[in-house]
């Protein structure tokens, strides 16, 4: 059975480790460029400042280094990347031969369903997972001068591209399409219903779920005191809230300290309003002690989740989509044996 | 004698269609049997049935000892060619060969490609550009290469010209005398396969009509032509299974061994297709309701 | 060697055509005494009949002493066939035109006479002389 599965999707193998090839071959490329332009900035950014180069002292105002629309073009890429193979391999491997009967000739030979699906779907499980892995892998090299920089590598659209969450969520596209395929038993349908399928499941976990692993934390201080986190951590929300607890909007073009509208705050605090720009700190004129005491009742907030839980949530994600991976699969052995052929 | 298939009370219902009613069939070993019926009758249904392609919705089957499973072992006895020939439309006959090899515990390649170079049917070229009876004739000695105890074949002649027809039932034929093989081929036209079966399964509004061996079938039947009377006499003694009135003339097909004592009747003897005709235009359930197969010891 | 020739529209049925066929053979010189009939295989493949008909023809002339079955070796002729007693079909033939004369005299037309013989034969339970 292993030879036969070799057999028919030799080509598929090929083409589909070619665009592999392709992809890394432009993580190399435009990688390689980015750890250029990174160094780049961080000598001349150090020499401007003169004191050594510190990449904290260089990140302030942030965004110094962005790496530009290149890496936004790529990491569109690599989100969609991993539902490739359960499209165009996953999904045909049960229902093209439904459509063209071959089904008939396979299944009375001398082997059961249930081997000929283990050995096909395990063939194109273990093909998913490499490649998942292999561009995983340079995914996480090409993308380490912008998450040093931003310390980005917790927000959703970088999460989903590093480490271990690509490879699951290739095997998950990849049962997807096999489930499908084995249901439905129509090419064309079944590969609807994985790309569908795959694009419900990753936007419903990341922007429902994953926030929730574990629960967020929140620290609030007065409106004076900074709250500063450190690492990659994820910032889920933050905000103001008056001393009655409302939130208060945030400032939309209206002059603003602390992060909120003037007019949002007590009357003793009319005088900092300040030309546009530049940033409020403790220490600036017009922060008058009447102010001071006024906004003691303001609570700023911010909810996060800790960067020391970035590997526990990649953990976490990569099991819940490999148990998906394993129920569909589940569902697609009975849909096959159970069913008349 | 051992009964190869044996079913009973067989039903097969799929959502707004009963395809086989209440099917009871017996065919014992070594036995060519025509599954006949026009389209629609249910022979493919049956077909999927016996082969554990499909599951019946109510009855008891035993194919080659039991029921159809998944089973290496059972599998490996049975052949089944579904009436699209379904092959690997990019494969060569090599390719097939080689994937036969590698899916059963028996192979035979020696025997396909043989057989292949004996008909002048090219070992690498794409099954997708084979002609018809090229394509059934691949289809068929794959399916034999196996070595089954029992083949099943789903309208194979149906689309093929008269050489490539003679041919196939040739190699038919010739592995049920080689190893004892027991063969139900399923038709609607009888002429093409009169020669080669000897065991009759007729399937007509899902139900069996008629089986049992064909000499001793035909050896029960016979054709009485007689002036317009009435047919109460000869329906006490012989089953009236067709009845035909004109103004002068009535003619029957009629079902019995007692002999016909009235001289008016003049009597002939039946030939195969006159018989299943006769049969085939029934509409509803056999009058006699648990047929036991004819020519078998019981 | 002998080929057979099957004709799906005759009466006859096949099994009954290859014992008349090798009778023929028999009487023609085609076939001899120790001469070996094609295998049930051979003939399966040259005639897609089914082979417990080739079978079962290969029996009735092993029953009529005609042919013998030796299992693993083939089936062998054993004797010629017997004809009738000298001067056996002069006299028939005699008897018969007589008997034609009388049937056109009362009417009877060619078809009416050859339906007539058809219906006679059949009736008429079928005896060999040995």
């Amino acid at each position: 059975m292993t030879w036969l599965t070799w057999r028919q999707y030799r080509a598929q193998f090929a083409v589909g480790t070619a665009i592999v090839a392709a992809l890394c071959l432009l993580l190399l490329l435009t990688g390689l460029q980015l750890v250029s332009q990174y160094h780049a900035i961080i000598t001349e950014c150090a020499s401007a400042n003169g004191n050594g180069p510190t990449r904290v002292n260089c990140s302030i105002g942030g965004g110094l280094f962005s790496g530009g629309p290149t890496v936004g073009f790529v990491s569109l890429i690599l989100l969609a990347t991993p539902v490739l193979a359960g499209l165009f391999l996953g999904a045909p491997m049960v229902a093209t031969e439904f459509e063209a009967g071959t089904t008939q000739f396979g299944w009375m030979q001398g082997i059961t369903r249930a081997r000929w699906l283990a050995v096909k779907a395990g063939w194109l499980l273990l093909a998913a997972a490499a490649w998942g892995a292999g561009i995983a892998a340079l995914t996480t090299w090409w993308a380490s001068p912008t998450n040093a920089e931003h310390g980005s590598e917790f927000y959703p659209g970088r999460f989903d591209v590093l480490y271990l969450v690509p490879v699951a969520y290739a095997v998950f596209a990849m049962a997807l399409g096999i489930c499908a395929g084995a249901l439905i038993r129509r090419t064309v349908p079944a590969m609807a219903v994985t790309l569908g399928g795959f694009i419900a499941a990753r936007l419903g976990v990341t922007l429902w779920l994953r926030a929730h692993y574990l629960s967020p934390v929140t620290v609030t201080r007065g409106l004076l005191a900074q709250i500063r986190l450190t690492g990659s951590y994820w910032l889920i929300s933050q905000g103001t809230r008056n001393p009655a607890g409302q939130l208060i909007a945030g400032p939309q073009d209206q002059p603003a300290a602390f992060g909120v509208p003037i007019s949002s705050l007590p009357k003793a605090c009319a005088g900092l309003a300040k030309p546009a720009g530049g940033p409020i700190s403790s220490s600036a004129g017009g922060l008058t002690s009447s102010c001071r005491a006024a906004i003691t009742g303001f609570r700023s907030f911010v909810t996060y989740q800790p960067a020391s839980r970035f590997w526990p949530f990649q953990g976490i994600e990569t099991g819940i989509f490999v148990v998906l991976a394993a129920i569909l699969l589940a569902v697609a052995a009975v849909g096959l044996i159970r069913r008349d052929a | 004698m051992t009964t190869v298939i044996q079913t009973r009370g067989l039903v097969k219902q799929f959502r707004r269609v009963t395809a086989l009613s209440d099917c009871d069939v017996t065919v014992p070993e070594g036995r060519i049997c025509a599954l006949i019926g026009p389209n629609g009758a249910g022979k493919t249904t049956l077909l999927r049935l016996l082969s554990g392609l499909a599951r019946p919705t109510a009855g008891q089957m035993s194919v080659l000892g039991g029921a159809p499973r998944q089973d290496p072992a059972w599998l490996a006895e049975i052949g089944f060619l579904a009436q699209e020939i379904p092959l690997y439309r990019r494969f060569t006959a090599d390719e097939h060969i080689s994937i036969g090899a590698h899916l059963n515990r028996r192979w035979d390649a020696a025997l396909v490609r043989d057989r292949l170079k004996s008909l002048n049917i090219p070992l690498d070229r794409a099954a997708g550009s084979l002609s018809g009876g090229q394509r059934a004739q691949l289809a068929l000695t794959l399916t034999l290469a196996k070595k089954p105890r029992l083949v099943l074949l789903d309208e194979p002649v149906a689309a093929l010209d008269p050489l490539a027809r003679r041919h196939f039932l040739a190699t038919m034929a010739d592995a049920v005398a080689e190893s004892g093989l027991t063969v139900v081929l399923s038709s609607h036209l009888v002429a093409d396969m009169e020669r080669v079966v000897d065991y009759l399964i007729l399937l007509s509004a899902s139900h069996v009509q008629l089986s049992g061996d064909i000499d001793a079938l035909l050896a029960e039947h016979r054709v009485l032509v007689g002036p317009r009377k009435d047919t109460a006499a000869i329906a006490r003694t012989h089953t009236i299974v067709q009845a035909v009135h004109t103004a002068r003339q009535t003619t029957l097909l009629v079902r019995g061994t007692a002999p016909v004592i009235d001289p008016a009747w003049e009597g002939s003897d039946v030939g195969l297709e006159e018989m299943v005709l006769a049969y085939m235009g029934q509409d509803a359930a056999p009058a006699i309701s648990r047929l036991t197969p004819v020519g078998e010891e019981q | 060697m002998i080929n057979f020739r099957l004709d799906g529209r005759s009466a006859a049925p096949p099994y009954l055509q290859i014992v008349q066929q090798v009778r023929q053979a028999l009487r023609m010189g085609v076939l001899d005494v120790g001469d070996q009939l094609p295998t049930v295989r051979e003939v399966v493949a040259a005639t897609a009949v089914n082979p417990n008909t080739v079978l079962k023809a290969y029996r009735d002339l092993e029953r009529e002493g005609l042919v013998h079955a030796r299992a693993g070796h083939g089936t062998f002729v054993l004797n010629l066939p017997p004809g009738p007693p000298p001067g056996t079909h002069s006299r028939l033939g005699r008897s018969l035109a007589q008997w034609v004369r009388e049937a056109r005299e009362a009417g009877l037309d060619d078809e009416s006479i050859e339906s007539l013989l058809r219906v006679t034969l059949q009736a008429a339970p079928q005896e060999e002389i040995a």
